[in-house]
């Protein structure tokens, strides 16, 4: 019976779809939109000119699937849209509009006041408002920056279903091309024409993919083809991509006499470091000389955005953006007498993958590695105020690019450990008998642990950062008396802040009881949902020590009438210890925390939200102490 | 001459003379090009010793020509001082500019350079014409972008640029305040007698200057030869003549305006800046009837209700006459019928998000789309409702983001959006049917903003845009308390207004089933089971979730239970921590959060401790904060009332609603300890 029941719904909603949405209800479920059928197609003219023509036809079933009534077509100097096309259809196949070029709105890219670009976007929208309807888009871009060969993710947005997707790449006969495939059912499909190899990928029904608290990049886990070009040329200049090596080959004829400065400049330069030995206290001197005397602009049109501004233009205006930047920092230190080498990266917290046996274009930005004796010492060079030598959680920790004259070589740069990423804090806290208090906090901050207070030092004003010292000390009431911070620049920098705060009914009396919760600034207040089954990896990528050390003194004529338990957690995920010790009137509270980063099993996050919710359950217990009776 | 004067305007083409006086008045600290050695020695702001750039002085000066219709020249001349890293973002300068049609504004003659001074040297770089880029940001808005050379601590960076607009409606606004100190800030606008504006001032600051001249401007006029066609048509030819006006020029300046810094429970920064506003009100040309652009409110009542994107969409009732109808048939009582539009409109128009009091079209258009703007949508709300023969009308409203606005005569580009005023008997309602989940009589949050205008031919007033719900939530627990310590029952939570609002929000954006995966999670000891909800979709009533409450004890009885009884609901953390408030807090809507909890006391087990009774006021009835315990055999029973009565409270009130949370929470934090009867 309730098999008939199913059977009868799939047919009743086959009927209410009408002719052209007979959608599988597997793709349904979960979905707002399903992407009946996606053509991609990539001909590839010669290497420095290619034609990308994608055909779309989505069908949307309620108003979160909109989105996929909206067409983004990317476009800039070297990325030219040759047209696009659209019709919409109402849900009995019956056609509502064609898309007018008119209607296709061109807008800039690019909207900080500290960048040019000329990246822009062409947007075309076909929204309805009565459901389903479909949608069918086709455009074509062409291209003459053959760097990148297009990617082909078929189920690129959530709670959307792909009912039939395709790509194809047409090679012209003599060119070769690369391509990694990643969670696909069926491997490519080759075959030759006479003047043409080609290959093909084909994909079916794929339902939607949700996603997990700590699970790892979408990137990760979906079907999805990259490709990458053997021999390209972008403006003129040839090269091959077969190797980190020829890439990086590439890119030393685009930055080919750009490092050339001002005879006056080096002389300046020299001038500052002589009498010096020491390499890394010369490295220090050009640094600061970067740091005082340019800005980051981010000024990148056609070629612009892969080839560096010469190092004369960047000694004479004072700005350029990473590429100028660092392009100019190795011509000083050449001119002081150390080479270094220009080094391409992924920046940003989350931007770590790169596929190291796959080489292409991966990194969107450029540092500086010089080579030491022992290690490596590598310089952010858009920063007015980092430290030499500190990669942090911006580039720190992955793997980069170095362009050597021999060509590109693919390193890691430093990593930062649950060791280097520090908060230490020792305070003491001096309570009275009505409850409130007065303590005296000082933390020491490092590695990637300092880099909020690092921020905070160098863009707030002294009024924002007291404010913001307000918003982020997490005690229920409190007064800030004083404060100072103050940062030792360094390889492994840190800021070590003073707090003189004092607290409003910091402990609760309950008649003849006083509460202690002995956790004065450092409670965990949240712990993630145990979301049942899971499918993917968990995935921590911050490692850091928290170590607080916190010294009550009580008022007098209170007994200890409670006191919690010792905590001792060691798991795979971090250690956890927490004590309370009592002298007398003096309670000492020490807590430690370790959280390590690592990549676990699925079936752990259950564990690990537990071990989470231990700490929680941890972080609230309380002290009890009763009036003595005099 | 004069006899040709107005044929002038109108059909031939002239130029700005050379006659206009184009320097403005006394003094001028900045002088384009020079900058002395003191200030590029300062190294310091003492005004605002933490500022990290500081405006020297900025200079505006508005003045109208004449080339195929009139324009309004803008000339602005800034001057700052770097003083540390974090102020370089003042060397990177976007100057947006307007393109509607044909009509359009140009932004031309940049010109820029960078002070330093290096080893006693001073060095003066030029803003290159090649490093100012030209964006288009959409289809209207465009942005002249540069960056200036050699930005160091201790530059000084001016530049100057003039921006031509056909656009007179907005004369070029003013803002004598920014987010660094601006230490000299004048404006100049020299007006025709053909032009009256409305100059609306606003901030906490006052003017160190403010005057206005009166003066001749001449115009040479220069027209050239015209062929017009058709009957009687032929050649004219060309020639120039003198033009005199009189005209107004009035000034402007603020010294030492301090920086400008966000702060919570606010509508607006843009509401707390010093600036001014110009709106145009009449255009009267020599020997011509005036114009009225807008003026007084019987007039812009008059003008909208006529406006084929306003009053004229108020009578095209045609295409929803049988739904009307129907609605009619099937209600009597007019509040019914009210009801039953709002949620005619509300389930037929989905909103776009666009603002603005102006139709985007024929409304009959957005109800076949089945999509449009908040005109559209609330213009049709409004027109349904008349045609209902309900007392109805629309109101201009600013919403809170969009800032104040001000009274007294129209300036109607201080509106943003516009609702629906229905008056039933003595009852009004303001409806807005822009969100489904809103009940008929409900504003959205954002129009909470001040007073609206109600535009209607008898009826003309402001109205107050006060809430008519509040953030209504109701805790009620039942718990009974295990000898281990643990606790297991129930809890109903309900929620009215706008916190009823903002839980069907989220239900309809997640769905019931991961709402309840969401509330339904283990935190510490207390874990939450089984949610049901009641009146998702009912808007008029009370929301309710009931679910199941337990807590994990000890493994076995314990001789003391210490428990916190507002179960980790209550207020931890004051949300007024900083010493002191410059502007009003503005929550916008009152709140109101009732909390009751009984706990059943084991047997064997007696109460040792319970928190006391507590009442708190704040001075003249703004809000009031009531703990109760009340005991009863085994049953202990504590209410926690926090009512916040006003949506607004003034800068002064501040420390009263500092200290007024602290004892909240201070409460909130207290414990229940019970005690096991020792059994001799």
């Amino acid at each position: 019976m309730k098999r008939n029941l199913h059977k009868l719904l799939i047919i009743m909603l086959w009927v209410m779809a009408g002719p052209v949405l007979g959608a599988d209800p597997d793709l349904l479920k979960g979905a707002n939109a399903i992407i009946n059928q996606e053509e991609k197609v990539f001909t590839v003219h010669s290497p420095s000119k290619g034609t990308t023509h994608v055909k779309r036809v989505v069908t949307i079933y309620n108003e979160h699937g909109n989105d996929h009534a909206k067409l983004y077509v990317h476009h800039d100097k070297l990325n030219k849209v040759d047209f696009i096309k659209g019709t919409s259809y109402d849900g009995n196949g019956k056609k509502i509009k064609s898309l007018k070029n008119s209607e296709i709105r061109n807008v800039s890219a690019s909207s900080a006041d500290n960048e040019v670009l000329d990246n822009r976007v062409m947007i075309a929208e076909l929204t309805h408002r009565v459901y389903p309807y479909k949608v069918e888009f086709e455009y074509q871009t062409t291209t003459s920056n053959m760097l990148f060969y297009p990617n082909w993710v078929p189920l690129n947005s959530s709670k959307t279903s792909v009912a039939k997707a395709s790509f194809q790449v047409m090679m012209p006969k003599g060119m070769k091309l690369r391509y990694r495939e990643s969670n696909l059912a069926e491997k490519v499909k080759q075959w030759s024409t006479t003047t043409h190899d080609m290959y093909s990928w084909e994909i079916s029904n794929l339902t939607p993919v949700e996603s997990e608290p700590y699970a790892p990049s979408m990137l990760e886990l979906l079907p999805m083809v990259r490709t990458a070009p053997s021999d390209f040329e972008v403006q003129g200049y040839k090269g091959n991509m077969d190797s980190w090596e020829a890439y990086g080959k590439w890119i030393n004829q685009l930055n080919q006499g750009r490092d050339v400065l001002p005879e006056a400049t080096k002389a300046k330069l020299q001038a500052m470091v002589a009498g010096i030995d020491d390499p890394v206290e010369k490295i220090n001197k050009v640094y600061q000389y970067l740091q005082s005397n340019t800005r980051y602009v981010s000024i990148q049109l056609g070629l612009g955005g892969w080839q560096p501004f010469e190092a004369s233009f960047v000694d004479s205006k004072g700005y350029g953006d990473c590429k100028a930047l660092t392009n100019y920092t190795k011509a000083m230190l050449q001119a002081v007498g150390i080479p270094s080498i220009y080094a391409l990266v992924n920046g940003g917290s989350d931007e770590r993958e790169v596929l190291t046996d796959f080489p292409s274009s991966q990194f969107n930005h450029v540092i500086l590695s010089v080579p030491m004796k022992q290690d490596t010492l590598w310089l952010e060079c858009t920063s007015q105020f980092e430290s030499a030598g500190f990669s942090g959680s911006f580039t720190g920790d992955r793997h980069a690019l170095l362009i050597t004259p021999e060509g590109g070589k693919l390193v890691k740069t430093q990593e930062y450990t649950a060791k280097d990423n520090v908060q230490s804090r020792l305070a003491t806290v001096k309570l009275d008998e009505s409850g409130n208090a007065v303590a005296q906090v000082q933390t020491r901050y490092t590695g990637i642990e300092h880099e909020d207070h690092r921020d905070v030092i160098h863009n707030l004003s002294p009024e924002e950062q007291r404010k913001w010292l307000y918003r982020n000390i997490s005690i229920p009431a409190f007064d800030v008396k004083s404060y100072s911070f103050n940062l030792k620049k360094g390889r492994m920098p840190e800021v070590n802040e003073k707090l003189e705060l004092s607290l409003r009914q910091f402990v609760t009396i309950s008649g003849k009881r006083m509460f202690l919760t002995p956790n004065l600034m450092n409670r965990w207040n949240t712990v993630p949902q145990n979301t049942g089954k899971r499918k993917y990896e968990v995935v921590r990528s911050s490692a850091y020590t928290n170590v607080d050390t916190i010294i009550y003194e009580m008022p007098a004529g209170f007994a200890l009438e409670f006191k919690p338990n010792d905590f001792s957690f060691s798991t795979a995920f971090g250690k956890f210890e927490s004590k309370v010790t009592i002298d007398g009137r003096q309670v000492t509270y020490i807590r430690t925390l370790q959280m390590d980063k690592g990549r676990y099993k699925p079936e752990v996050y259950a564990a690990m939200v537990a071990f989470m919710n231990d700490v929680y359950k941890a972080d609230q217990q309380q002290v009890v102490f009763v009036k003595s009776i005099k | 001459m004069k006899l040709q004067t107005s044929t002038l305007f109108f059909s031939l083409v002239l130029l700005l003379g050379t006659g206009l006086s184009r320097g403005y008045a006394q003094d001028q600290p900045a002088k384009f090009g020079k900058v002395d050695e003191e200030t590029l020695k300062m190294r310091v702001y003492d005004q605002d010793t933490s500022a990290a750039a500081v405006v020297l002085s900025d200079h505006g000066y508005s003045y109208f020509t004449y080339n195929k219709g009139f324009k309004v020249v803008f000339e602005r001349h800034t001057r700052i001082k770097v003083l540390k890293k974090s102020g370089y973002d003042v060397a990177n300068i976007s100057v947006p500019y307007y393109q509607r049609n044909s009509k359009k504004e140009s932004v031309y003659s940049i010109k820029g350079f960078t002070y330093n001074q290096e080893g006693g040297k001073v060095t003066k770089d030029k803003l290159e014409s090649k490093a100012v880029f030209d964006e288009q940001t959409n289809e209207n808005w465009f942005a002249k972008k540069f960056t200036m050379p050699n930005v160091k601590e201790g530059s000084v960076i001016e530049y100057s640029y003039t921006i031509t607009s056909d656009f007179l409606y907005n004369l070029r606004e003013w803002e004598f305040q920014s987010t660094i100190p601006v230490a000299y800030s004048e404006y100049n606008v020299r007006i025709p007698e053909y032009f009256h504006y409305k100059q609306e001032q606003q901030g906490y600051l006052r003017f160190d200057e403010s005057t206005k001249t009166k003066s001749k401007d001449s115009f040479t006029v220069v027209w050239s030869s015209n062929i017009t066609p058709g009957m009687g048509g032929g050649r004219t030819s060309g020639g120039s003549g003198q033009v005199e006006a009189s005209s107004d020029t009035y000034r402007w300046v603020i010294r030492n305006a301090p920086a400008l810094r966000p702060e919570k429970y606010i509508t607006t920064l843009r509401d707390y800046q010093s600036k001014i506003d110009f709106e145009l009100q009449t255009v009267k040309y020599p020997n011509e009837l005036p114009q009225v652009m807008t003026g007084n409110w019987d007039d812009v009542t008059k003008d909208l209700l006529m406006a084929e994107k306003f009053g004229s969409q108020l009578n095209r009732k045609g295409f929803f006459k049988a739904e009307i109808a129907a609605i009619t048939a099937k209600h009597t009582n007019p509040e019914q019928q009210m009801i039953a539009i709002h949620n005619l409109v509300k389930s037929s128009v989905k909103w776009n998000n666009k603002y603005g009091y102006y139709t985007s079209g024929p409304i009959r258009k957005a109800f076949e789309n089945r999509s449009g703007s908040v005109a559209d949508i609330n213009l049709m709300l409004t027109a349904m409702l008349q045609d209902a023969g309900l007392n109805a009308g629309p109101v201009l409203v600013s919403t809170r983001e969009h800032g104040r606005v001000p009274q007294g005569s129209p300036m109607l580009n201080k509106f943003n959006y516009v609702i629906a005023h229905v008056k039933l008997g003595d009852k009004e309602y303001l409806l807005d049917a822009t969100d489904p989940l809103l009940p008929a009589g409900m504003l959205p949050v954002r129009c909470l903003n001040g007073q609206g205008r109600l535009i209607k031919k008898d009826d003309q007033r402001w109205v107050a845009l006060t809430p008519t719900g509040k953030l209504t939530k109701f805790f009620n627990g039942e718990l009974t308390i295990n000898p281990n310590g643990g606790l297991t029952g129930t809890v109903t939570e309900s929620s009215a207004g706008y916190n009823a609002l903002s839980i069907r929000r989220t239900i309809l954006e997640d769905g019931k089933e991961k709402f309840a995966e969401k509330i339904s999670k283990e935190v510490g000891n207390y874990k939450v089971e089984k949610p049901e909800f009641k009146n998702v979709e009912d808007l008029n009533q009370t929301l309710s979730v009931h679910y199941s409450l337990s807590a994990s004890g000890n493994s076995q009885p314990v001789d003391v239970i210490y428990l916190n009884p507002m179960l980790g609901q209550g207020e931890t953390e004051n949300p007024f921590k900083l010493e002191e408030r410059l502007y009003p807090v503005d929550l916008a809507v009152p709140i109101d959060y009732t909390y009751v909890i009984k706990f059943v006391i084991p047997e064997g087990y007696e109460i040792e401790e319970s928190p006391k009774g507590a009442i708190i006021s704040l001075p003249e009835d703004g809000g009031k904060f009531m703990y109760m315990v009340q005991r009863e055999g085994n049953v202990l029973q504590i209410m926690s009332k926090i009512n916040m009565l006003k949506p607004v409270y003034f800068a002064p009130e501040y420390p009263y609603l500092k200290e007024f949370y602290n004892q909240i929470v201070a409460k909130h934090a207290e414990q229940i300890v019970l005690k096991k009867i020792s059994s001799n």
